[in-house]
């Protein structure tokens, strides 16, 4: 995986070795990828990231804080930020681990579905024996 | 209405930049930065004393400060001396740089000036400044007194020297006086120094002693005196009854002549002879009763008759 | 054996000297790296004006109600004391000077930091740490944040720009609590007292107390950024990164002061 995202411009990894910063809420999590990448304006990149929670319908969340959020919702942000990288390719890192009491992964899909817009590859990593929760297809398939 | 973090940050900083510069200002303000300046030249022989920066005072007033120094072509310190115009109209064609040097601290520059009405000094003019040094007018008073001192030092030498000689007076002095002390240590007392041997005192002792039993018998002498004299049955008082009786008799022998006067009057004209003896003893009988009167005046008598001694 | 352990001694104090050397030098680089990203344009984004934001509300506005308190009461202290200790001595007329020189030259940027310090340097030096250990830093990494632009640089504005305006604040307290003070304690008018204060205060003075305060707010934030950094991925290296780094706050604050008083006088009479 590290050389996969070392041969990458930009990849916007969904790991715990990256987790959300603790001392900011989800809304200025997800903001911070736009203002620092996207050089966006404080208002701009918050309603850019508002507008990704509401169609995962978490717009609820937007003002709490990492340690108050459930696996999923905590999964969800960071997939969504890991989109706010604009022309990046999404980068799943054990997503089964983040949510051990997930049993197959068709809430990551979803999740994946609503936020990745077209066109978008989406890797995941994960490890062989966990290969027969991916039903759907292949792990490297978005 | 809950405040925002970046009002509340925005509030803080503006408050607290404005409150900083308003300072700032009316320091500056105060301390004459807006106001326009001249620049006086002042010549000097010497830069000693001065430096860049050194205020200017006007009648114990800052007015100015050195703003430059600088070495003319003549050898001659060129001082530039920058005063806000307000203070300018003190500097006048006369007026008088001075470079005062006190005898202690730091020189002082200042600008005196006599005559108001004169001519404003003109910056192109270079004034000269004029050094008032304080240390060599000190030295030029403090020397005669240094003169004087010199002289009354040797003399004091001279006294210290005529001290220490071994064959001085001040030898002989003290020498002498280590006799006397030594032969006071020696002695018991004052009187044994005064008499010079202590067989004297013993009998000066001796006769001390002596008086002193005489006076106590002639105390008790002078009481048995007195009670005899002045007792009861002493003899003064009997010696005045006696007389007091005397000089009764005495009127009663009187009448009694009268009477023998008066009875041979008829019988003897001639009897001259017996008023002169009438005459006699009258006479008699009044120095009598002086006496007694005399007597009574000198020794009074009293009930309980006491002598005092001293 | 004495030769051993003398040996032990001597390389025992070579190396803490070599140590404190390499640390001292560590340090000089870590600044050098942060001053000269504080004159990089591209170094500010909204994130970072964000951080910078919030940054100065937790270190100057919050304390603002403690630090005020504090200051009125540090004034009126020393205002009382010197006064009436010169008073005492018939030499009242050192008040101005020494309001000016003493206490808002010295005391005042000494007293602010010391403030800021006891709150913020340690908050901050926790927060990074928790960080390294949460691996939050790693997520930067990761998102190609550039740590010392996001993290660092803001805070240490934050720093600079808290400590240099509370303490102008604090100066202002002072002014105005000597000439409440000297009205009713020393009979002293208001125009004598300012007249006083104008006399003895230089420009300089000024300066160098706000140049010695944002030296000052520059190290009492990147001290404890650099030693939170060092913490590892256990959660008890967090207590040890935050006594370090303060620890060594408290030796910059003393050493910057002490500098200040050999350095001041040497420029004063330079300019």
């Amino acid at each position: 995986m590290r050389a996969f995202i070392a041969r990458r411009q930009r990849v916007g990894l969904v790991s715990r070795e990256a987790p959300l910063i603790s001392n900011l809420s989800v809304l200025e999590n997800i903001a911070l990828i736009g203002q620092y990448h996207g050089r966006l304006s404080r208002r701009r990149a918050e309603a850019m990231a508002r507008e990704y929670l509401q169609r995962l319908g978490l717009e609820e969340l937007a003002d709490r804080r990492n340690p108050s959020l459930q696996e999923e919702q905590r999964f969800s942000v960071m997939v969504l930020r890991a989109a706010m990288l604009e022309d990046s390719v999404l980068a799943l890192d054990r997503p089964f681990e983040m949510m051990p009491a997930l049993g197959e992964s068709r809430f990551i899909y979803e999740t994946i579905g609503k936020v990745a817009e077209t066109r978008r590859e989406c890797h995941v990593f994960d490890y062989f024996l966990n290969e027969r929760r991916y039903r759907r297809g292949s792990a490297h398939e978005a | 209405m809950k405040l925002k973090v970046e009002h509340k940050v925005g509030i803080f900083i503006i408050a607290t930049v404005l409150l900083a510069l308003a300072g700032l200002a009316y320091m500056a303000y105060k301390k004459g930065v807006f106001q326009a300046e001249t620049t006086y030249v002042v010549s000097s022989r010497t830069g000693d004393g001065l430096s860049v920066g050194m205020p200017l005072y006007f009648s114990g007033f800052k007015i100015g400060k050195v703003k430059e120094l600088e070495l003319s072509e003549e050898g001659l310190v060129m001082i530039r001396i920058s005063i806000p115009d307000n203070h300018a109209k003190w500097i006048r064609s006369d007026s008088k740089f001075l470079l005062e040097k006190p005898l202690i601290g730091a020189a002082r520059l200042t600008v005196a000036t006599k005559n108001m009405m004169s001519a404003p000094l003109s910056p192109q003019t270079a004034a000269v400044l004029t050094e008032v040094n304080d240390i060599n007018d000190a030295i030029q008073r403090v020397q005669p007194i240094l003169d004087q001192l010199a002289a009354i030092t040797e003399n004091v030498a001279a006294l210290t020297n005529r001290l220490a000689d071994p064959q001085g007076e001040m030898t002989k002095i003290l020498k002498h006086s280590e006799k006397l002390t030594a032969s006071l240590s020696a002695r018991d007392s004052l009187l044994e120094m005064a008499l010079g041997d202590r067989k004297s005192v013993r009998d000066f002792h001796a006769s001390l002693r002596n008086t002193r039993q005489i006076t106590d018998q002639v105390i008790v002498l002078l009481r048995k005196t007195d009670e005899d004299v002045y007792g009861k049955d002493g003899v003064l008082p009997m010696v005045v009854k006696a007389l007091r009786e005397l000089a009764a008799n005495l009127v009663k022998t009187g009448a009694t002549l009268d009477n023998v006067v008066k009875i041979t009057s008829d019988a003897a004209d001639s009897t001259k002879d017996l008023k002169l003896l009438r005459s006699d003893i009258d006479s008699a009988a009044n120095s009598l009763n002086r006496l007694l009167d005399e007597l009574n005046r000198k020794m009074p008598f009293r009930t309980e008759p006491r002598i005092e001694l001293p | 054996m004495i030769y051993s352990d003398m040996l032990y001694f001597v390389e025992n104090i070579g190396g803490k000297g070599l140590q404190s050397a390499l640390s001292f030098k560590d340090a000089m680089s870590f600044s050098y790296l942060i001053l000269a990203r504080l004159f990089d344009r591209r170094a500010y984004n909204s994130a970072v004006s964000m951080v910078l934001l919030n940054q100065i509300y937790f270190t100057a506005v919050q304390i603002l109600p403690l630090f005020l308190t504090a200051a009125i009461c540090l004034s009126i202290a020393f205002v009382g004391i010197i006064g009436e200790y010169l008073l005492s001595i018939g030499l009242f007329s050192l008040f101005g000077p020494l309001l000016v020189n003493f206490m808002i030259a010295e005391i005042a940027p000494f007293a602010t930091v010391l403030l800021i310090a006891l709150r913020s340097s340690s908050a901050i030096n926790a927060e990074i740490a928790v960080m390294k250990v949460n691996k939050e830093l790693n997520t930067l990494e990761v998102f190609q944040i550039d740590i010392i632009n996001y993290l660092f640089l803001p805070r240490v504005i934050a720093g600079i720009v808290s400590v240099v305006l509370l303490t102008c604040l604090f100066a202002v307290v002072i002014v105005v609590c000597g000439l409440i003070y000297s009205g009713f304690f020393f009979n002293m008018s208001a125009r004598d007292y300012i007249a006083t204060l104008l006399e003895s205060a230089g420009f300089f003075d000024l300066i160098a107390m706000t140049v010695k305060s944002a030296v000052f707010g520059f190290f009492i934030v990147m001290i404890p950024i650099r030693h939170g950094t060092r913490a590892t991925d256990e959660l008890t290296s967090i207590p040890v990164a935050v006594r370090h780094g303060m620890v060594n706050v408290f030796i910059a604050i003393v050493i910057i002061e002490v500098l200040s008083l050999v350095v001041t006088p040497m420029i004063s009479k330079l300019i």
